[in-house]
């Protein structure tokens, strides 16, 4: 039986996030199903289970440090340096979400666990797609984590918008999964391969020369499937939809955690599967992070709508970690960082908007945060944090981040680009200057009353503000970071 | 001795904080005990360390704080040498001087401890920027000085003007940094570091290749700092924030960080040719386009945003010439001269309740002596009258232009020309706020309180003193930067005869801006003998309304992205996105048919939108593999 188990790769501990996570789901189900319980215990089972996977990703890095970058499941499974950050970062994730996601939860009344549920089983949805080293692997990790936000964007009910956001997704996405699959089915016919590594042999047995059409459309059809879920242009049209009309408390988990997974697989293809091939797709990664920077400054200045205007700024930033990622070693592991510092600053902008607007609400305008630093101070300040963070400012991680980015890509000698994205910063600035202003300085008209937050909360929200300031003075540590992911490509 | 430049650094942060945090403890008596005596202090400081530098012959002190990035090693460190040490007094200085006007001046306003805080911020970033050890820290600096000039300019944004105005400077100011930046990492691909020292070593030894371009780029960010030619449109409109303010940011600190920087690196400007030849072309137009507006302005604080333009095209022109000394001298003078007419203006406006049309002022010599008197030499002093400060370094910029011999001379006589016009419009500012018969009674009007008055005394005594520091017979100034522009080619002046005769047609050029202004404007010569100038009337407008001209900057920059992404967005959402969304939700549990209906539209868009894009762009990837890239 062992000796099966070697053969096949056989090891638990390279799935135990995931498999920690399905095993609170079916505790969390067993009691909502036979034994009444109170929703504290339900609330302290959910942490356990979120605190046991991260300590789980721990025992990976244990693995890894034992076995170097290896493959589990008969080339299902691996463990590299990408996986073990796409590990981390979806257990962050998780993590610093647990206290949005509860409270908009338990707001549900009698669908508070099934939306714990849907959770759970969306992030190991995505471990397992960081994890996936089979193409099919990939689209069952992505489904799996797909599907569950599809049920969260619409669980709010009684909301029309919630129900609109729902099935837009849905729709959308069941499209970019069957426009992912066809890519993989193309790849699998050129190669008979489904393994990244595979791939990559194989196209460097046969050289870049006289790779067949095939490929080239196939790999071409995964990328729209992904770029779909990190809402690049022109895929982006759902984001905004789907930000607005979900409940906010949602947002910043659905928002972060795709996009997380997406990259990390982009980035591991364009690094391993596709190194040999990477140049013929300039053109076509030109176009998307023109179009994704262009799209998403011009349709984020004229939003009225808050969440609105995260998501198209969201589609900037898809271009910026893009264009990272598709330049070479230096870029991905600016990319990395980027993406790290992005993922703070919007789970920190959601979980503000989540305790203004009220947990469930869809809309939120522009209005609903003027005066806020009048009304709570704390929340005021920590807003224009990550309202910098984003537009880039000095001594925040978000200036640290776009400035290693542009410098890796004018060593690329990818000027063009580079003054495109400089500009669409400039531009950034109209866009993000507006909230930041109606927030802080904004007359109001009306007596504000005094907004009250649970101390979890100004933990949560002060510590992912301090972070945003810390990694933009002393970014050496998540730079040194972002660099071991990339090492083995250099 | 090193940890004290961190003490000059943040010790107005730490003001500033305290103020923003005990904002609510505090009232005007407090905020001013606190902000003076920090500011007192910061001054003490910053007088000991230039002593101590003095005393060690100018030799650089640097100070590294922290890493900031790994490899290329970039630290977060401080560098104090003679020019940024100049640049150090002069802030702390004169943010006491006008600390202590704006306890007055501000009084009795709602948002008076912000004030301060923003004050105080302000003036640490200012200090940030002078004595940063490499480019990083001085960008650091160079965004959070526009960051804060943006919170001052639109202090009262309660008044609309005053908002605009304050997203205009902070917009045109982001294209120049825009450049800036691009510059940045051009310096950081080829040298591997940002620390001045060693980019400056070794750019000795070897130029790289596209200096020109380098240079070129950093040039943008410091037109748009310093309000140079075509990104000087925001100087005037940011007359909208606290009169004070402006004395500190539009004339003695914010927009001299243009000059600061390029002096800063003169060691690699001086191998550019094309770049000198840039920088004294566009400062000769900034300083004619700037005087020529300000002849005929109304407002008495927008003549002097004109007049700031102008002399900072001088500045430019200097380094353009070469004379890197001459530029941090005028600079010094304009600010003690700048900062006096403004804060004069200041007392001016806050005696007149907040009028400021200067033909409705007129005759204000009698009522504000002490005024009238400081203003008076300031204007002597920026006509570059004898022995005032504005003469010596003016003079030096003109006879070191000169001295460059060719094209040169015309550049000095355009200069000149310049100089000209700056007495004339100056002229006619101080007399027509003192000395014209004025239209209305002016029974209200009195002398400024105490509080006002004695900076201006301060100031004014500076004036007529701080033009000594570096005259052809004592070259001060030169001594102090001697070290930070030891490998530097600077334009000496000429000897002997020549500099007497240029400064005999410098100061000649100065008296009769001033006649003429006199003649004009209270012997009225035109009407007396009945003169008929040509197109007069056109020149007038179109020197009230250069704004024409220098709104190409804001028109392309600001409105024209403005407009065009407004245009695209609003057609493209209204098309698409919004009326879907309206649609939807308006019917979208109406009834099942209806539902379907909708929905079918809205899904049948979408998936189209997203069919279409993969076709082209697989079409994209067809056609052109390897075309762009």
């Amino acid at each position: 039986m062992s000796q099966i188990a070697e053969a096949i790769g056989f090891n638990l501990i390279v799935i135990s996030p995931s498999v920690t996570l399905v095993i609170t789901v079916l505790i969390l189900l067993f009691f909502t199903i036979t034994v009444e319980t109170s929703l504290s215990v339900k609330k302290w089972i959910t942490f356990l289970g979120i605190l046991v996977t991260v300590f789980c990703v721990f025992l990976k890095f244990g693995l890894f440090l034992q076995n170097g970058i290896s493959s589990y499941f008969t080339q299902k499974i691996l463990l590299d340096e990408f996986s073990l950050f796409g590990n981390v970062l979806i257990a962050m994730i998780l993590f610093l979400n647990f206290l949005p996601i509860w409270d908009t939860s338990s707001k549900l009344n009698e669908k508070t666990s099934e939306a714990i549920i849907l959770t759970l089983m969306s992030a190991s949805g995505f471990f397992l797609m960081v994890d996936a080293e089979n193409l099919i692997m990939l689209f069952i990790g992505l489904e799996i984590g797909s599907i569950s936000l599809y049920a969260l964007a619409g669980l709010n009910r009684s909301d029309k918008l919630s129900n609109e956001a729902s099935l837009k997704y849905f729709l959308l996405g069941s499209l970019a999964s069957c426009v992912l699959i066809y890519g993989v089915a193309l790849v699998y016919v050129s190669y008979s391969v489904m393994s990244f590594y595979d791939f990559a042999l194989a196209l460097a047995y046969t050289g870049p020369d006289i790779v067949p059409l095939t490929t080239f459309v196939g790999v071409l059809f995964i990328f729209v499937g992904l770029l779909f879920k990190i809402a690049a242009a022109p895929f982006q049209s759902w984001a905004p939809d789907v930000y607005q009309g979900s409940p906010t408390g949602y947002v910043g988990y659905m928002a972060s955690i795709a996009k997380v997974a997406s990259f990390i697989v982009i980035a591991r293809m364009c690094m391993v599967s596709m190194a040999f091939i990477l140049e013929d797709f300039q053109t076509f990664f030109f176009v998307v992070i023109l179009l994704s920077v262009l799209i998403g400054s011009f349709f984020a200045s004229v939003q009225s709508d808050l969440k609105r205007l995260i998501a198209y700024s969201g589609v900037v930033q898809s271009g910026f970690i893009l264009s990272g990622i598709t330049s070479g070693v230096n870029g991905t592991s600016a990319s990395m960082f980027y993406l790290f510092a992005y993922i703070l600053q919007l789970i920190g902008i959601f979980t503000i908007f989540s305790i203004i607007s009220g947990k469930l609400s869809s809309n939120f305008e522009m209005d609903n945060i003027n005066g806020l630093i009048k009304n709570n101070r704390f929340l005021g300040i920590s807003f224009c944090v990550f309202m910098f963070g984003l537009a880039g400012i000095p001594l925040t991680s978000g200036f640290v981040s776009k400035f290693i980015l542009l410098t890796n890509l004018w060593a690329y000698e990818r000027y063009f680009l580079v003054s495109i994205l400089l500009l669409s910063t400039v531009v950034g600035f109209y866009f993000y200057l507006r909230p930041i202003w109606i927030a802080t300085i904004e007359k109001v008209d009306e007596p504000v009353e005094t907004l009250l937050i649970k101390k979890s909360e100004y933990l949560l929200i002060g510590s992912l503000a301090s972070l945003t300031i810390i990694f933009g003075l002393l970014p050496d540590t998540l730079i040194n970071i972002s660099r071991w992911v990339v090492q083995n490509y250099l | 001795m090193e940890i004290l430049i961190l003490a000059v650094v943040t010790l107005p942060l730490l003001t500033a904080l305290f103020l923003k945090f005990a904002n609510r403890f505090l009232n005007e008596l407090l905020t001013n005990f606190i902000t003076i005596n920090a500011a007192l202090l910061s001054v003490a400081v910053s007088s000991f360390m230039f002593g101590y530098l003095y005393l060690d012959k100018f030799e650089p002190i640097k100070f590294e704080l922290f890493e900031w990035y790994p490899s290329p090693q970039i630290i977060f460190e401080f560098y104090l040498d003679g020019l940024s040490g100049v640049m150090m007094i002069l802030i702390s200085g004169l943010s006491l001087v006008i600390q202590l006007f704006s306890t007055s001046y501000m009084s009795k306003d709602e948002k008076y401890t912000k004030y301060f805080e923003y004050f105080n911020f302000f003036v640490f970033s200012m200090l940030l920027l002078v004595l940063s050890g490499n480019f990083l820290v001085m960008f650091f600096g160079w965004e959070l000085v526009g960051l804060s000039s943006y919170l001052l300019i639109s202090f009262w944004y309660e008044k609309k003007s005053a908002a605009k105005a304050g997203n205009k400077a902070f917009i045109l100011n982001r294209i120049g940094d825009f450049g800036f930046l691009i510059g940045l990492m051009m310096i950081l691909n080829y040298f591997e570091t940002f620390n001045f020292i060693n980019i400056f070593e070794s750019v000795l030894i070897k130029q790289p290749s596209n200096l020109d371009l380098i240079i070129l780029f950093l040039l943008l960010g410091a037109f748009g700092k310093s309000a140079q030619f075509p990104l000087f449109s925001w100087l005037p409109d940011a007359m909208e924030g606290p009169t004070p303010a402006s004395a500190l940011i539009h004339a003695a600190t914010m927009v001299t960080a243009g000059v600061f920087m390029l002096v800063r690196v003169s060691p690699m400007l001086q191998f550019s040719e094309l770049a000198s030849l840039t920088i004294i072309g566009f400062g000769l137009l900034t300083a004619l386009i700037g005087a020529f507006a300000a002849i005929n302005q109304d407002d008495i604080k927008k003549v002097l945003a004109y007049s700031t333009i102008s002399q900072l095209g001088f500045m430019f022109i200097a380094i353009g010439a070469g004379a890197y000394v001459a530029a941090i001298f005028h600079l010094v003078t304009h600010a003690f001269f700048k900062a006096l007419l403004f804060l004069g203006a200041g007392a001016v406006i806050h005696e007149m309740h907040h009028e400021q049309n200067i033909h409705k002022m007129g005759g204000l010599r009698k009522k504000m002596p002490i005024t009238a008197a400081m203003m008076g030499i300031g204007t002597l002093a920026i006509s570059g009258i004898p022995p005032l400060a504005g003469f010596w370094s003016k003079d030096e910029i003109l006879a070191s232009v000169f001295s460059k011999g060719g094209i040169y001379y015309g550049f000095w006589a355009l200069s000149l020309l310049a100089a000209l016009m700056t007495a004339f419009y100056m002229g006619r500012h101080w007399l027509l706020i003192f000395v014209k018969e004025p239209k209305n009674s002016l029974e209200n009007i009195h002398e400024a309180p105490k509080n006002m008055t004695r900076p201006l005394i301060l100031l004014g005594i500076s004036t007529i003193f701080i033009g000594f520091i570096n005259t052809p017979f004592f070259h001060g100034l030169e001594k102090v930067l001697e070290e930070t522009l030891h490998h530097v080619e600077v334009t000496h002046l000429p000897k002997g005869l020549t500099l007497a005769v240029l400064a005999v047609l410098s100061i000649g050029a100065g008296f009769t801006g001033l006649v003429l202004a006199y003649l004009i404007y209270i012997f009225d010569i035109i009407s007396y003998f009945k003169l008929k100038i040509p197109f007069i009337n056109e020149i007038k407008n179109l020197s009230k309304n250069v704004i024409f001209i220098n709104d190409i900057g804001n028109k392309v920059f600001v409105k024209g992205l403005k407009s065009v992404s407004r245009k695209v967005a609003v057609n493209v959402d209204a098309m698409t996105i919004d009326g879907i969304v309206n649609g939807i939700s308006k019917y979208f549990l109406k009834s099942s048919k209806q539902l379907s209906y909708t929905q079918t539209g809205l899904v049948r868009n979408y998936v189209v939108y997203f069919g279409l894009f993969t076709l082209i762009l697989v079409l994209i990837f067809l056609i052109s593999p390897e075309v762009l890239a």
